[in-house]
């Protein structure tokens, strides 16, 4: 078995059941796939000119009720109402406290507390704007998306970076799993960072429509995919060698088989860590070589990025993987709806 | 048994670290405080917190910021407490989860750079990072999540957990709530108003907002056929958990309660046909809506009868760390049997028809605990913890 970036191989295409191992009897199933039944994307255009507003949020939003929340939620409802409307009749049959939402970000409000934190230091806590102070926590972004669509169901803020949007993917195939939900808008938003120099800035957001195979069968959406992923995290300081570097492979190793890595192209987003070196060297590519998807950004809307496009990709089928200095990894599993077409719109 | 099993426990509040003194705080029932924080950039009216003492905080996680020295520090004890080695797994073979929730993460990372004047040395990174900490000490992680649902993230945390093990995907999960000061969310309650001056004083009817406090609390939670296989031993079980938004208003709870009504309904039927409850641990934060349409909605769903501890009026409002507190709270009242007697308040709000047994010890005669989580954004968690015979 080759390892990424030196394999070849045949690519596979039957999708198959995430194995479950050890599973509670009669308690719950296990987290599975889920059906990809609508995409929205709100990010800057690739010619996007150096200087200059891409968004525009009164062209986008509208002009009442939108203007003084955070650019990352705006974003946010910008993808979430894209990506409900290029689902098509999804709503029907999922009464609202079985519609959920479930977001990553890393950097959602890191601009606002920058914001907050100077006029704090410099003058006084009376002197921030009260209609920002609520965002101070950053689940209200979140919350304004349910709250946006009346979605009672679970409203769920992921953190862990890089990977809480793709993260956002195996929560909802688990809420699926738990009952919890029926149909959910899963996905991942950024504003940029307060400190550009520092990191690969990253603006936008990407959400993508989720329901559960037979939920999408029952009422005939095929939609663009299935999904499946899995998120790992290595002990970041722990990997030098030895025992744990060697039970860290073998967890990379376990998670990448489980989602078929032998079987599709593997596209990797890796930065220069430890942690990705050691996750390029543990996944078993054997259709190779591994396509490189380009470095990971600051926080975790990149890989939602490169899953949206894979998703609309004629050669979709693949397998997506991110992994970071922190420790954190994750891969998705992409079973491309063969046929499906490029239907929703960017930003 | 039914249910998920809770096999180690692991706490930190300003009242000390450790299960013990948790409980020894429980029922001494101090009225306590908030003391200055120390920092001299917290310009705003009230600049106080229930801080946890550096003496509590192992002297060799001094280099790590401090929502992960907290949350290590309780790690460490549930880990001992549950039996797991350390860096390791649990069994040859078994898999190893984290579920952590947290509302601010390392805040104090970027607070400090901006006191600081200045801006990251080096590469940005997220103050979200808490989880990775963890993981040094627990060895590679076959699943984990971070979920940052601001005051009930602990709560989400802990029901996350017993999904995993619930779904397999995991044989033994941590779940770990953890919150520090952070200037900047204390600066924007104080900017809404929200921060009582006095100290945190659910139900009260001179309560004036919510104060808060440091900590972090920690849970093992596996199979009942894992635990028996190691031959662990088992304090609860957590039963069922139930997750609900309102989508109503950013910071304020929909009036009527309904979501939460059927978050603690969802977490009742989840664990069976029993829906008796001998105990909760309310979310109330002392703020005036919250604590108002909180007691309706217990009144709605338990009956007026039912013991309260008021955990909040104790070590403060530890952010997302509060529910994951207050689970482990609810399983030393289950080890213990008893109700231990709210902190003194100075006068119940008639508005909140919820029984606070104060001054004295009620025995707790049914098996079964609630804890319930809210946050802003109307994002709600219940759960029922039950006795290790449950």
């Amino acid at each position: 078995m080759s390892r990424i970036g030196t394999g070849v191989g045949v690519a596979g295409h039957a999708p198959a059941p995430v194995p479950s191992v050890g599973r509670v009897p009669g308690r719950m199933p296990p987290a599975g796939q889920v059906v990809v039944t609508g995409i929205g994307v709100c990010a800057p255009p690739v010619d996007r000119p150096a200087t200059g507003a891409w968004f525009d949020v009164r062209t986008r939003l509208g002009r009442r009720g939108y203007k003084y929340l955070p650019a990352a939620c705006q974003y946010l409802l910008v993808a979430g109402r894209d990506a409900l409307d290029d689902a098509g009749g999804c709503l029907d049959g999922a009464g609202e406290e079985f519609r959920g939402v479930v977001i990553g970000t890393n950097n959602g409000v890191a601009a606002l507390h920058d914001e907050q934190d100077r006029t704090v230091i410099a003058e006084h806590a009376g002197e921030l704007s009260p209609v920002t102070a609520p965002f101070g926590a950053v689940n209200v972004l979140t919350s304004r998306l349910s709250m946006e669509h009346g979605f009672t169901g679970i409203s769920l803020t992921l953190t862990s970076p890089l990977v809480a949007g793709l993260e956002s993917m195996q929560v909802g195939a688990r809420a699926f799993a738990a009952g919890r939900v029926n149909l959910l808008l899963a996905g991942a938003m950024e504003q940029a960072v307060p400190a550009p120099e520092a990191a690969a800035p990253e603006e936008g957001a990407v959400v993508l429509l989720l329901e559960p195979p037979e939920r999408a069968e029952a009422r005939g959406a095929t939609g663009y995919g299935r999904c499946a992923v899995r998120t790992l995290l290595l002990p970041p300081r722990g990997l030098g060698s030895g025992a744990v570097r060697e039970r860290a492979a073998a967890v990379v190793r376990e998670a990448a088989r489980d989602l078929g890595a032998d079987q599709v192209p593997v596209y990797a987003l890796l930065d220069d860590s430890p942690v990705s070196e050691l996750v390029a060297g543990a996944v078993p590519a054997a259709v190779g070589p591994v396509r490189d998807a380009g470095p990971p950004a600051a926080g975790s809307l990149t890989p939602m990025l490169r899953l949206a496009d894979r998703l609309r990709a004629a050669d979709g089928d693949s397998l997506l993987v991110t992994a970071a200095g922190t420790g954190n990894v994750a891969m998705v599993r992409i079973w491309r709806t063969a046929g499906s077409t490029n239907r929703s719109a960017g930003c | 048994m039914t249910g998920v099993a809770i096999t180690g426990l692991g706490v930190v509040t300003c009242h000390g670290s450790g299960t013990r003194a948790l409980w020894d705080a429980m029922m001494a029932a101090p009225v306590t405080d908030p003391g200055p924080v120390p920092d001299p950039y917290a310009n705003m009216d009230v600049p106080a917190v229930q801080c946890v003492a550096d003496a509590d905080l192992p002297a060799q996680s001094q280099a790590l910021a401090r929502t992960s020295r907290l949350a290590l520090t309780a790690v460490d004890e549930a880990i001992a407490d549950a039996g797991l080695p350390l860096g390791g797994p649990a069994s040859a073979g078994s898999r190893t989860g984290l579920a952590l929730g947290t509302c601010m993460g390392d805040a104090s990372l970027h607070e400090q750079w901006r006191a600081d004047g200045g801006k990251p040395a080096a590469r940005f990174t997220s103050a979200l990072g808490v989880a990775s900490e963890i993981a040094d000490r627990l060895g590679p992680l076959s699943v984990a999540t971070t979920i940052s649902n601001a005051c009930a993230a602990g709560g989400f945390a802990l029901g996350a957990a017993a999904d995993l093990v619930r779904s397999g995907e995991a044989d033994v999960v941590l779940a770990v709530g953890a919150d520090a000061y952070s200037r900047v969310m204390l600066a924007c309650f104080n900017r809404m108003g929200a921060v009582d001056p006095v100290r945190c004083r659910p139900f009260d009817l001179h309560r004036r907002g919510t104060s808060f406090g440091e900590a972090a609390g920690a849970l093992v939670v596996e199979s009942a056929e894992h635990a028996r296989v190691r031959g662990a031993t088992v304090h609860a079980t957590l039963s069922g958990s139930g997750w609900t938004c309102d989508a109503h208003h950013l910071t304020a709870p929909e009036p009527a309660g309904t979501q939460i009504i059927r978050a603690m309904r969802a977490a009742l039927d989840s664990g069976g046909a029993d829906q008796r409850i001998g105990c909760v641990l309310p979310h109330g934060t002392g703020t005036q809506l919250n604590d108002v349409v909180e007691g309706r909605a217990l009144n709605d769903v338990l009956g007026p009868d039912v013991p309260l501890y008021s955990l909040k009026a104790l070590i403060g409002h530890t952010g997302g760390a509060a529910a994951s507190v207050a689970a482990v709270a609810a399983a030393l009242i289950l080890r213990h049997r008893t109700v231990p007697p709210n902190v003194p308040i100075a006068e119940q709000d008639p508005e909140c028809r919820v029984w606070l047994p104060q001054g004295v010890t009620t025995p707790l005669d049914v098996d079964r605990v609630m804890v319930n989580g809210y946050a802003f954004g109307g994002n709600n968690v219940s759960l029922v913890l039950a006795g290790a015979g449950g």
